[in-house]
């Protein structure tokens, strides 16, 4: 009892330190892509552009916080249509939005008559020479110049430390007295005397005179006629002039209203509505339609991250034509994505995959789905919605999702591509793929043929929407334009977590490790530069990939295939990542592939072909101040392995490849001594698993969780459980007489079996690894307490002094032997 | 050779009663307070805490910085404001608060005119705050390997911005005392070490992520002394409510009122841990039936095992002790004798 208790606080002290560990190892991790954290095909814009903002992510307050219309082209257009057909948007636009402080004082001038010129680029300016002739427009120009300072906030003005609220109250109720002014005086142009009214709006407001602000609005604006966008944008102040003035439930229904009317102010008003603290039931009483209802209720909607049917039959109820259903029935199917897609353990580099879902959450998402897919399926059949084959085809996705995959292709059929809009078309095509995905058999040509074409269309759509975001963001476009790269994760989804476990399922991991280098982006690497670096032309995913799953006959076969060329249909799709693989990245991977076969003479072979100057970096102990490399030591026996005792001088992958293939040679020419030989042969693939000194010799990862969860590739049997030397351990064994050699290699055998103790995922260890109550029994020890090579040790060989010293030092074979268990 | 025996004795005895004498005495305390509103409008409480600690500077945090200008650029995000100032026997040391973000691909050009506009910004909240100048400035930032060297360029562009008067000092997170060489070691003139936030805040279990004195062993034991800066320390003195719903992390209720914890028709509570499950919908905290909350609270036990240890294992130098953060809420929790007694354990 007493060293149970012992061991029990010595494995305590371990498993905290692990949890602790692998609770920073996280914590440090990357942040997560808000635009990429799940596996999803459904485009969240396939009913449109107008609300993408608002589509469904985690991770965000909002998806995209630009506003979907531009309000300066907006403007923009009205001036144009104001002052004629002789005067363009984007002239009015260079003028109004895009010119600097110099510029500015230069047309003031200009139009105040002082004798200077233009530049070249404003003397042919639609915009300008208009107001030259047009007295009216120039003086509210000059005006709105001379507002401007206290109605926008320039960079310099955020990194000024005064607070806005002091600069000059008065000056800004001067302009908007002047503004009024002018307002009162235009009675005919109801142009200007819009655009006059909503700068003494503004500049009221700003200066803090509320109520002039709201009757202001109220006088000129809100019975001006016309639908010019200027009346959102005033109608916008007016809300927020009520909430300073009290009234904040009539303030967040006046933001639901402009979230309606101006698209170019929605994003706003939005997060107005939410940063006024007042409930629903307030806003809703201030609502004088169904469509404001269905409107107040979908901006609460956007803000459920949550599985919300609710909403979205309370605002199809209310207003069935609103573009809103279309919005929250997209974003019910993308949380749904969140649960129910299948997801490749390299998706994102392979850092959100450790965690399993538990049942009951997949199983609640399952039932959601059937809801959403019913609501799907109505919105078809009722036809009050716009465009109700979005019902159809989200139908036909939940179906997919469900892995109802006949009904998929069945739901799908009840709809004509040809009469689908453009985005609802693609979504249908992609729906295509994925079902077909499903039926695929392996190394079926006409299968393969059949489903190019489509292959090819995606490939095309992310080649097209890339060219787009370089050509708008520059070298920058993965990051500043990731919200719109819709196909490109589609298809990145669609080889990375459909079609690679595919093939890997049809047992062709050659051909999965096609489709996992074809995952990445195609510009993201680049895939024509000299493979002689393989790794630099292939995403954390890929590289990953390739270095856990090719077992050494798909790498032959992959290089084989650059040689030769791929005689099959899907070849096209590969053009340009299929090329020489003659490089040091791939002779040492095929060479750790081989030691990770026990191949060793192979391995030797794969590693002669490495250049002279290769060399991989070594692993570094980043808990220790300086970092300390890590050597390995495969050949040394310890009856702990931890603290781990590593070597003192590198050892590379070549050199233990010779020496375990000369141990194997050895067996051979000297069978007498075969029983030391084996034990050599055990002791190095042993010290070559996570819990050994030596790991980085076969595997190019290593992370604390690798000592309790299973792995899911080919040599997860030496790197987690020990098993090949097991196998050797206990060779040598049968292979010699004496005891206290067979002791150790029976004590050697017990930390073997010990290594089964493996848990499924990250989330299994933290629910079942182990237990923070003084009162259970840690399960790693009650694992041990029933290893049968303790049994043996106890029984046959108690009386060696390799036991005895085992016994001293090993607390869970001490306990073992001091209980009275069988 | 009995001589000699009693000689060592005595010299044993002369040893333990100086250590006995001294207990951990690590050099004088400097305490003081984090102010992180971003109003200054202390309340009596707050006022009582600093006078009663004698605390003669106070840090405050004057803005953040993060990408969030029109265009992504690094602007001040909620900037602190003075209505009042501060007495005159307390000085300010401003501190800034800077998102990793904001050192992603920041050309040199652009870290140099960020280090002026900070500095810039700092001296006009300073004087806002009454001061006509500090003494030092604190930078707030959880650099890693890809932003450190950024972050120690903007640190060099800081120093030549305050000059030689002002110390420029950094804080420092637990694995950056750890891990020296990948962490890299802030070009200021001391670090201030942040001993809370330290578990994982995300990881569902019965874990204190404020404190954990686990964590502090593994981290600094060793490596603490051996610190090539002078070190500052900052303790925390809040709680807070982590929710979990579906067992995934769904953020901090700031709207739950701790006192409902212990009411056993809204809340199950596993015993003897930290952890309460909803049994009803509290929709006025934003929480759902079966929400699973973990209070973790600062505990006054961890606090001094916390003081403990880290006057065992600090160099023996001057230095200044900070407590997270000034606020009445917070200093509920506490009595000002409980961090005198923090204190007077260094």
């Amino acid at each position: 009892m007493n060293n149970s208790r012992k061991s029990l606080i010595v494995f305590s002290a371990f498993a905290l330190t692990y949890f602790g560990e692998i609770a920073i190892n996280i914590a440090c991790g990357p942040e997560p892509d808000p635009y990429d954290y799940y596996v999803s095909y459904f485009h969240n814009n396939t009913p449109g552009d107008a609300y993408v903002p608002f589509s469904f992510t985690g991770l965000r307050f909002l998806y995209d916080e630009n506003e979907p219309e531009s309000e300066s082209l907006i403007n923009s257009r009205e001036w144009a249509r104001y002052l004629g057909k002789q005067v363009t948007a984007a002239d009015v636009g260079a003028i109004m939005y895009r010119t600097d402080a110099a510029t500015d004082s230069l047309i003031a001038g200009y139009l105040t008559g002082s004798p200077l010129s233009l530049p070249d680029s404003l003397q042919h300016n639609t915009y300008l020479l208009a107001m030259v002739r047009h007295k009216a427009a120039r003086e509210y120009y000059l005006f709105a110049k001379e507002s401007e300072p206290y109605a926008v906030v320039s960079y310099q003005n955020y990194w000024d430390p005064d607070p806005r609220d002091t600069m000059d109250a008065g000056e800004m109720e001067a302009l908007a007295d002047r503004a009024e002014t002018h307002a009162a005086a235009l009675k005919r142009d109801r142009f200007l005397r819009l655009r006059y009214a909503y700068q003494a709006a503004r500049m009221y407001h700003y200066a803090g005179a509320y109520e002039r602000c709201v009757e202001i609005y109220d006088q000129y604006i809100a019975t001006a006629p016309g639908n010019s966008a200027v009346k959102g944008w005033a109608l916008s102040l007016k809300a927020g002039a009520v909430r300073r003035l009290g009234n904040p439930a009539t303030a967040a229904y006046l933001f639901s209203r402009v979230f309606t009317l101006s698209p170019e102010r929605r994003v706003q008003a939005y997060k107005n509505f939410h940063y006024i603290d007042v409930t629903s039931d307030e806003v809703l009483a201030q609502a004088e339609s169904d469509d404001e209802r269905a409107a107040i209720a979908a901006i609460e909607a956007f803000t459920n991250a949550d599985f919300d049917v609710h909403a979205l039959a309370s605002v199809y109820s209310l207003a069935p034509r609103s573009p809103l259903v279309g919005v929250l029935l997209t974003r019910e199917i993308n949380k749904l994505e969140t649960q129910l897609t299948e997801t490749s353990a390299y998706y994102n580099g392979g850092w959100w995959s450790g965690y399993r879902e538990p049942d009951s959450v997949i199983t609640r998402a399952r039932q959601h789905a059937v809801r959403v897919a019913e609501f799907a399926q109505q919105l078809a059949v009722e036809k009050q919605y716009t465009d109700p084959d979005l019902g159809t085809i989200a139908a036909a996705y939940i179906n997919w999702l469900l892995g109802e995959t006949e009904k998929a292709t069945a739901t799908l059929a009840t709809v004509k591509l040809n009469r689908l809009s453009e985005r609802l078309a693609d979504q249908y095509r992609i729906i295509e793929l994925l079902v077909q995905v499903r039926t695929l058999e392996v190394s079926n040509a006409l299968d393969e043929q059949a489903m190019l074409p489509a292959l090819q269309w995606l490939e095309q759509k992310r080649q097209r929407e890339l060219a787009g975001a370089r050509e708008q963001y520059g070298t920058s476009y993965d990051w500043l334009g990731a919200s719109e790269l819709r196909f490109n994760r589609t298809a990145t989804n669609l080889y990375q977590s459909v079609l690679a476990p595919h093939f890997m399922r049809q047992r062709d991991t050659a051909m999965a490790a096609l489709f996992m280098w074809n995952s990445d982006f195609p510009l993201a690497t680049d895939h024509t530069a000299d493979t002689a670096d393989l790794y630099n032309h292939m995403s954390w995913s890929a590289q990953s990939f390739w270095q856990e799953q090719l077992q050494p006959a798909a790498l032959e076969q992959l290089a084989k295939w650059g040689r030769e060329g791929l005689e099959q249909p899907w070849a096209a799709l590969f053009e340009g990542r299929l090329g020489g693989l003659d490089s040091d990245d791939y002779w040492d991977l095929l060479g750790t592939a081989y030691l990770r076969m026990h191949d060793y003479p192979a391995a030797s072979r794969a590693f002669d072909h490495l250049s002279s100057d290769f060399e991989q970096e070594p692993p570094v102990n980043w808990y220790s101040a300086e970092e300390d490399t890590l050597w390995p030591d495969p050949f040394v026996t310890t009856i702990k392995d931890y603290p781990k005792k590593f070597g003192n001088t590198s050892l590379s992958k070549a050199d233990f490849a010779k020496a375990m293939a000369g141990l194997q040679l050895r067996i051979e020419q000297d069978p007498v001594n075969a029983a030391g030989y084996y034990y050599q042969l055990a002791n190095g693939v042993y010290q070559t698993g996570a819990f050994g000194n030596s790991w980085q010799l076969i595997s190019y990862t290593w992370t604390s969780a690798d000592n309790y969860v299973k792995g899911d590739y080919y040599y997860a049997g030496d790197f987690h459980e020990a098993r090949q030397a097991a196998v050797w351990y206990a060779k040598a064994r049968e292979l010699s007489d004496d005891r206290e050699f067979q002791a150790k290699c029976t004590f050697m055998l017990a930390k073997c079996e010990q290594k089964l103790y493996q848990f499924d995922s990250i989330s299994d260890y933290y629910e079942n690894g182990y237990v923070f109550s003084q009162h259970q029994p840690d399960p790693y020890w009650l694992f041990s307490q029933r290893n049968r090579y303790f049994g043996e040790l106890r029984d046959k060989y108690q009386d060696t002094e390799f036991a005895r010293a085992a016994i001293a030092e090993c607390t869970y074979l001490a306990d073992f032997v001091m209980s009275d268990l069988p | 050779m009995g001589i000699h025996i009693i000689y060592r004795l005595s010299y044993l005895v002369c040893i333990v009663i100086l250590t006995g004498a001294c207990g951990y005495h690590t050099g004088k305390v400097e305490p003081s307070f984090y102010y992180w509103k971003t109003v200054y409008q202390p309340d009596s409480v707050e006022k009582n805490a600093v006078k009663s600690m004698d605390a003669n500077r106070l840090f405050i945090r004057m803005m953040d910085i993060d990408t969030q200008g029109p265009n992504g650029e690094a602007i001040p995000v909620s900037a602190i404001t003075f209505p009042g100032t501060l007495p005159d026997t307390v000085a300010v040391v401003p501190v800034v608060y800077i998102v990793n973000q904001v050192l992603y691909d920041l050309s040199e050009t652009e870290r140099d005119s960020l280090a002026v506009r900070i500095y810039r910004f700092v001296k006009g909240k300073v004087r806002q705050a009454g001061k006509p100048d500090f003494n030092e400035l604190q930078l707030d930032c959880d650099w890693t390997a890809t932003t450190r060297d950024t972050y120690f360029d903007l640190l060099g562009a800081l120093r030549e911005q305050v000059g030689d008067t002002v110390r420029l000092t950094a804080t420092l997170r637990l694995h950056q005392v750890r891990n020296r060489r990948s962490s890299g070691i802030p070009p200021v003139d001391r670090v201030l070490l942040m001993c809370y936030n330290m578990g994982n805040l995300r990881q569902p279990g019965e874990h204190n992520s404020i404190l954990d004195l686990q964590e502090m062993e593994t981290y600094l034991k060793e490596f603490l002394p051996d610190y090539p800066l002078p070190v500052d320390i900052a303790l925390p003195l809040f709680s807070w409510s982590v929710v979990f719903r579906d067992g995934q992390y769904a953020g901090i209720s700031k709207r739950l009122d701790p006192r409902l914890l212990s009411d056993t028709a809204r809340f199950a509570h596993r015993e003897g841990s930290a952890l309460y499950r909803l049994k009803v919908p509290l929709p006025e905290a934003g929480l759902r039936a079966g929400d699973v909350v973990r209070r973790e609270e600062t505990r006054w036990k961890d606090l001094r095992s916390a003081a403990d240890f880290l006057a065992a294992h600090k160099r023996r130098e001057d230095f200044t002790l900070l407590f997270y953060h000034l606020d009445s809420q917070v200093l509920q929790t506490f009595s000002n004798e409980q961090l005198q007694e923090i204190i007077d354990r260094f």
